[in-house]
């Protein structure tokens, strides 16, 4: 599924476009980006509350394909525009990690 | 002696720091603005404080070789020591840590190795803006076995903080460190309650030097000094606004 389609799915907002036609395959849920770094697979969701520009290169470096941010943490600009360089788009939902990966995987995996 | 202190301070060896982060340019920047004691803190990495240290000696300014070392726990530590050879040995500990991830110089900016003379001598090829392998209590350990200090980084920031990823500060640190945005707020300040509250730049670009820094009397040129002054709890913050660009001097205002 593509991001955009997940993000319409389950009414999430696209803060930053660029990348949302990519496939996301799989999620994975940390807010440790070491673990991110470590365990993330490619092309999968990033479930996090890590709304910050290195969440993005260390997304970039494990080929994560969106970045889903939850508890509506704010999203500075240079994230937003380090998603943009590196085609990764970023979703924003007000759900918490445990719920938002709860629907991620109903969506990807069910 | 009075010592205008900057103690944390990244050269463009740290992927996020400017490339003209060069250690001659900081020296020289530093002298501008009156700071007449600096330490190099790039993160994870000691590359270029050999270069720093002569420089430093040449201006007549007071230098603490150092590392911002991101702990297991993504935890910054501002490590600083008496002399080179110690920063670069917790270097030497702290890349075997690191994971063996290349840099990208496009994506994460170059990480230059770059002599006195403004020349580039190479490129750290691992990247450096990752959690190494330890964490913060055998990096203390490591730390005091080299007579380092050991400074927990910017404390009142939302990342990256021994608070904002254990919850609270506990354990022996020589200080808590402000960042220049927190050192003004009195609620931030609270934070470092217990220890030697301290607060520095954290430049990564060449404007923001000295625009926060501590302020401390020593008899001693060394490390020993400062560390003196933190455990008396005399060192004193120095913040200036958004509006910093010129030498307090200049300004009439220190």
């Amino acid at each position: 599924m593509k991001a955009s389609e997940l993000a319409a799915a389950l009414g999430m907002k696209i803060v930053q476009p660029a990348g949302a036609d990519e496939e996301v395959t799989s999620g994975y849920t940390s807010d440790l980006l070491s673990d991110v770094m470590a365990n993330a697979s490619d092309g999968c969701a990033l479930i996090t509350i890590q709304a910050h520009v290195n969440t993005i290169a260390v997304a970039a470096l494990a080929g994560v394909s969106a970045v889903i941010i939850c508890n509506d943490h704010p999203i500075p600009g240079d994230m937003v525009e380090a998603a943009e360089r590196e085609g990764i788009a970023v979703l924003q939902t007000e759900k918490n990690q445990f719920t938002a990966s709860h629907l991620v995987y109903a969506k990807i995996m069910g | 002696m009075l010592y205008r202190a900057d103690l944390h301070i990244h050269s463009c060896l740290s992927p996020c720091g400017s490339l003209d982060m060069s250690p001659r340019a900081i020296v020289e920047r530093a002298g501008e603005v009156g700071v007449n004691c600096l330490a190099l803190t790039d993160h994870n990495s000691a590359g270029n404080c050999a270069a720093m240290a002569r420089l430093c000696e040449r201006a007549g300014i007071l230098f603490f070789p150092g590392l911002e070392v991101t702990t297991a726990e993504e935890a910054h530590i501002v490590c600083l020591f008496g002399g080179v050879d110690a920063a670069a040995e917790l270097g030497r500990i702290v890349r075997e840590a690191l994971p063996r991830v290349e840099n990208i110089p496009e994506k994460f900016g170059d990480q230059a190795l770059v002599n006195e003379e403004d020349e580039i001598e190479g490129f750290e090829e691992r990247y450096l803006g990752l959690a190494c392998g330890l964490s913060i209590d055998e990096l203390r350990v490591r730390v005091a076995a080299l007579g380092g200090l050991f400074i927990a980084a910017h404390v009142d920031k939302p990342r990256f903080s021994v608070i904002s990823q254990l919850g609270f500060l506990s354990g022996e640190f020589s200080a808590a460190e402000l960042s220049r945005a927190g050192a003004m707020r009195e609620e931030a300040r609270k934070l470092t309650k217990g220890y030697a509250a301290v607060s520095a730049s954290d430049s990564h670009y060449l404007h923001t030097i000295g625009s926060a820094y501590v302020e401390f009397e020593s008899g001693s040129a060394d490390i020993a000094g400062y560390g003196q002054a933190l455990q008396e709890r005399r060192a004193k913050l120095v913040i200036f606004d958004r509006a910093f660009r010129t030498a307090p001097a200049a300004r009439g205002e220190a």
